[in-house]
């Protein structure tokens, strides 16, 4: 179970974060994360490739903005702003939609703002708990312009073989 | 293009042509090795246990590591991409299932659900679906795209 009550991380709806500023879209990490996603397409590591393809300079793939929300970009620790308390062991990602206004392309300087915009349960049938989270998150450039808008669901589930729904990791 | 680990690619027909029902692209990732998650982890920067740490994930109650829901999600976008740019994918959404194991081969179709001449430009919907080697559904969704 979260460490919080539901009506704790009810509280928190509607409030918003900044997730993380100075995002700097870098060419070796847009040609890492193809490479890790499988996709050789030089559109990714090649500016003549690239602007045979139409862009102004290399575009990052469509799912890359995933890396913002972790580690060196975070203005607080953990890929989430708010203290949900969700357990680690048995925390997943749900869903995840993104609406983009422009491609990301390599030289932005992104900033991002996520809101919790729902948070509720859902009992299962073996008798544990699902606890859902939705966080909607805006990236903006240097100009202030939206860029992407990111919507996430993490489904934290109690582990119906412990007593107190597992220990927390660290 | 050829890589090890991408077996069957259909490029899919041109999207200014396809029709409403039709299949889009279509992608084969064979041979998911735990190397995959790993280099996501590194790339993404998501150290969540489940992905990497043995141990952890065992003692969690899962037979091994699993695939990170987003790294399937990028195959699936590729599928997309290399069909219309990724300037072409306006909304992209997508939902985890199923886990994806260590050895696994995951096959991912597409179809057109609609098209709309908008001012924008031609407007596809498309769903898309992952499935492993017993057609299990491991992610699905769904796409606006504008050709």
């Amino acid at each position: 179970m979260p460490y919080h009550s539901l009506s704790k991380l009810e509280s928190l709806i509607d409030e918003t974060a900044t997730v993380a500023t100075d995002i700097h879209v870098e060419r070796g990490k847009v040609a890492e994360f193809a490479h890790a996603i499988r996709d050789e397409n030089p559109v990714y590591h090649n500016e003549s490739a690239a602007s045979d393809a139409g862009f102004e300079t290399i575009p990052a793939p469509l799912t890359f903005s995933r890396i913002f929300m972790f580690d060196r970009h975070l203005v607080h620790e953990g890929s989430v702003p708010f203290d949900l308390g969700f357990d680690e062991h048995y925390t997943v990602h749900g869903e995840q939609e993104y609406v983009y206004e422009r491609p990301v392309v390599v030289g932005d300087t992104l900033e991002a703002t996520a809101t919790l915009t729902d948070v509720y349960q859902r009992e299962r049938d073996d008798g544990s708990t699902m606890t859902f989270a939705k966080l909607e998150m805006e990236f903006c450039d240097e100009n202030d312009d939206l860029v992407l808008t990111s919507m996430k669901t993490i489904i934290e589930t109690t582990d119906p073989t412990a007593e107190d729904g597992g220990e927390r990791d660290d | 293009m050829e890589v090890k680990g991408m077996t069957d690619s259909n490029d899919g027909p041109d999207p200014r042509e396809v029709q409403v029902g039709q299949a889009g692209p279509s992608l084969t990732v064979a041979d998911i090795d735990r190397k995959d998650f790993v280099k996501y982890a590194g790339a993404s920067g998501d150290f969540v246990r489940l992905h990497y740490d043995e141990p952890f994930t065992k003692d969690a109650g899962h037979p091994s590591v699993f695939g990170q829901g987003m790294l399937i999600a990028g195959f699936a976008s590729k599928a997309l991409t290399d069909w219309v740019g990724v300037d072409g994918i306006q909304r992209f959404r997508t939902r985890f299932t199923s886990q994806v194991w260590p050895g696994d081969t995951i096959s991912i179709s597409t179809t057109v659900t609609d098209r709309i001449e908008q001012d924008e430009g031609l407007h596809l919907a498309v769903e898309f679906e992952a499935h492993n080697q017993d057609e299990e559904t491991v992610i699905a969704g769904d796409a606006d795209i504008y050709v």
